[in-house]
């Protein structure tokens, strides 16, 4: 092969070069495997945290009620919340982030927190940290306790403010992630989140 | 001139190498345009357990009943009540629906793409032969062989539409009146 040939087509060789690489860059740079920021990490590791309590509250009133109607309501938490944590676990696993952490929770939207109604702040019943809206270790053992309608309308009191609580912080995300994947999930959890509220309401008037 | 021709042929190579990379690597089927929907916004989506008057037929959303119509793949002979199909269609789920006129072999053809996350039921006062439904959306269609149909649930079922992601089409064990 001619060298002078060679580097009097360098140019060209470059431009496919650089353009090639580029293109398979691209590709390889969907939405999930984004660099993630510090509150999509630390809503991903709360909010699985905090949806695993709903989980064992929801099959906690199934085992206690024959009421359908609970019964039913505790049958979708259980199976929506469950997938959202895969969802978002499934998310941290692509980010190569740890799964469960030991750190302080809520640290990615502490400038709201101070602001933040302190009647919805409780201890989180695994750590003892504070989380809005979870169940303490206390009342979850009062529901473990109660049976019948006394179960049915203690498990209506805590998931309604553990779902006030979660509203709370996807709407902390949605204000800080550019991740559509992110915030579309989070903005599903807070306008579902607020319907099963104003359900549930409606059924605590039956008590 | 054989470098050139080398040199040439290598970029190509990399240029049409790296575009059908790209191209594989993000098929996005969310950005799928399908000819012919229908978008509505929906807002109302609380429980009721009273008749609701909805605006689109078959309904695309809005208020429904507490239970949900089983949709994994479910295909009903006859007509299903609304109010348990729509919180179906919240769950994340496609409705196939079709006028009880519709020849036999399109039928068939139709309950063959019936799977996971979506269901079909007649549906006599609907304007078109075939109607596809799901959260806010709705495609018309004359006939089952239709390549819009598999578009569509490719992109619908537990798509970017779905008001409550992650919740099952499972029925409630022990159903519920």
């Amino acid at each position: 092969m001619n060298y002078q040939a060679i580097k009097r087509q360098l140019p060209a060789l470059l431009i496919g070069i650089v353009v090639g690489v580029g293109m398979f860059l691209l590709g390889q740079n969907s939405i999930p495997l984004d660099k993630p920021n510090e509150a999509e990490i630390g809503f991903a590791q709360d909010m699985s945290v905090h949806h695993q309590q709903a989980i064992e509250m929801s099959f906690l009133v199934r085992e206690k009620t024959d009421d359908q109607e609970i019964r039913g309501f505790a049958f979708d938490i259980i199976n929506t919340q469950a997938n959202q944590r895969g969802m978002m676990l499934g998310w941290l696993d692509l980010w190569q982030q740890p799964l469960s952490t030991t750190k302080t929770p809520m640290m990615w939207m502490m400038d709201d927190m101070s602001s933040m109604d302190h009647s919805q702040m409780t201890k989180d019943f695994t750590s003892g940290a504070y989380m809005p809206g979870m169940a303490t270790s206390d009342e979850m053992q009062t529901l473990v306790e109660a049976s019948g309608t006394d179960a049915e309308q203690l498990f209506l009191e805590l998931m309604i403010r553990h779902h006030k609580g979660g509203v709370m912080m996807a709407d902390g995300v949605i204000k800080r992630s550019e991740n559509e994947t992110v915030t579309r999930l989070a903005q599903t959890m807070v306008n579902g989140q607020q319907a099963e509220i104003d359900y549930m309401n409606e059924l605590l008037t039956n008590y | 001139m054989k470098p050139l021709i080398i040199i040439v042929g290598l970029s190509v190579l990399l240029l049409v190498g790296g575009s059908w990379w790209s191209n594989n690597a993000q098929q996005k089927v969310y950005e799928q345009e399908i000819v012919g929907i229908t978008s509505t916004i929906v807002t109302d989506r609380s429980h009721v357990q009273t008749e609701v008057d909805y605006k689109d037929t078959p309904p695309v959303g809005g208020n429904h009943h507490p239970v949900w119509l089983s949709c994994n793949g479910d295909i009903y002979d006859e007509p299903v009540v609304d109010e348990n199909a729509v919180h179906s269609l919240e769950h994340g789920a496609v409705w196939i629906t079709y006028q009880p006129e519709l020849a036999a072999e399109q039928i068939e053809i139709l309950k063959g793409k019936v799977k996971g996350y979506s269901f079909m039921s007649p549906y006599p006062e609907q304007e078109s032969p075939i109607m596809l439904t799901a959260w806010g959306v709705q495609l018309p269609l004359d006939a089952a062989d239709d390549p819009r149909i598999d578009q569509f649930l490719a992109k619908f079922r537990q798509g970017p539409q779905t008001p409550e992601p992650g919740a099952t089409c499972n029925a409630i064990p022990g159903g519920m009146q």
